[in-house]
């Protein structure tokens, strides 16, 4: 009993040193508020039932990206978010509190849409990448080849630049 | 514009975000008190049922084929049910060891690939059964009506040929329609997981 308190309390810090991450993730592949709010929520979800499968040797936050962006991109694909969602969890009360970030720029906006536009897995991969993570640790996360990491990059950054300019 | 100044724009939001996000803490627990019960899975309770019939069905098969060995009349249909029966298990048993291969936890492209097969599978378990209920429809008929009415259909021959005979037209029908208009989410998932495949050997193609 004990030990399960102790995971809770454990996964709750995790998750709040991590909830950007949840963010940002339902962000890009949600564009409507309440969308993304089920997503996050099934996000979190997930995360959870997937906690007793974590291996603390690695880093949570490799971890936590790859759980996420795997929900996002199947209920992305299943095109389904809201209508299975809805009944399950978001009647729970939300998890999460969203503000409406006040992006000074509108330019933040739009390249959270020009992101949108691009497919799935892409989105998935220049996430990690403006957040920081090196190519190695996109690979890690995505399963992906370095090299072909590099290469995608180089393309969607291209296509990204071009997108906000437009 | 640079690339350089998106990312610095990403990595000023993220600091923004931080005082627009709170974990709403008394309701986050209430996942470790068991108040947040997410509905069971309707896909894996699906296969199970269908699974538990299936090993039922041919449990029941084996012994209609034991107990007319003598009458190939009787034995041969229940032989087409079995070996379609069989096909059908495997298939459950095969969508049963994808679902529990899931591991949300794996790399993005390993669990996508994973999802995508399953849910293709599940399409094309829904597709089969439009082509397998008429063809094996009279089969059916006269193992059921032997075993449970003691009937022997064969002696309405005269109204069951042309039965049988229309099953195997509605199911050459349905395999023409489905060759012709192909399901769109079999069409999506089978795209999506060769563009899994394309991507793992570096081919870059349209980006949105």
């Amino acid at each position: 009993m004990k030990t399960t308190e102790n995971t809770a309390e454990q996964f709750v810090q995790l998750i709040e040193q991590h909830q950007k991450l949840i963010w940002k993730v339902a962000a890009v592949y949600c564009s409507e508020s309440e969308a993304r709010k089920d997503l996050s929520q099934e996000i979190i979800l997930q995360l959870w039932k997937s906690f007793p499968k974590y291996d603390p040797k690695h880093k949570f936050s490799t971890w936590a990206y790859r759980v996420a962006l795997n929900v996002a991109i199947s209920k992305y694909r299943a095109k389904s978010t809201r209508k299975r969602t809805k009944h399950n969890y978001f009647k729970q009360g939300e998890w999460l509190v969203w503000g409406t970030p006040n992006w000074e720029e509108e330019k933040i906006e739009r390249l959270y849409q020009c992101i949108g536009k691009l497919k799935p897995l892409d989105r998935a991969l220049i996430v990690l990448y403006l957040d920081g993570h090196s190519g190695q640790e996109v690979a890690e996360i995505m399963g992906f080849s370095l090299s072909n990491v590099s290469t995608r990059i180089h393309r969607i950054k291209q296509l990204l630049k071009d997108c906000v300019k437009s | 514009m640079e690339f350089q100044e998106l990312s610095q724009l990403w990595q000023n939001s993220d600091r923004k975000l931080e005082q627009n996000i709170q974990l709403d803490l008394p309701q986050f627990e209430e996942i470790n008190q068991g108040k947040v019960r997410p509905q069971m899975n309707n896909y894996l309770v699906t296969v199970l049922i269908e699974l538990f019939v299936g090993v039922a069905f041919q449990s029941f098969l084996n012994n209609f084929i034991g107990g007319h060995l003598a009458t190939p009349a009787f034995w041969v249909p229940a032989v087409l049910l079995a070996v379609i029966n069989v096909y059908s298990i495997v298939f459950n048993a095969y969508q049963l060891y994808l679902y529990f291969q899931i591991n949300l936890g794996e790399p993005v492209i390993e669990a996508q690939r994973i999802m995508t097969r399953l849910r293709l599978l599940e399409r094309i378990d829904t597709y089969s059964l439009l082509v397998i209920i008429p063809l094996c429809a009279g089969p059916f008929l006269i193992v059921g009506a032997k075993h449970f009415l003691g009937l022997d259909l064969y002696q309405f021959s005269a109204y069951f040929l042309p039965f049988f005979l229309m099953n195997f037209v509605v199911a050459a029908i349905i395999v023409t329609l489905l060759r012709l208009f192909p399901d769109k989410e079999l069409k999506e998932n089978q795209a999506f997981l060769d563009s899994i495949v394309k991507m793992e050997e570096g081919y870059v193609g349209d980006l949105v």
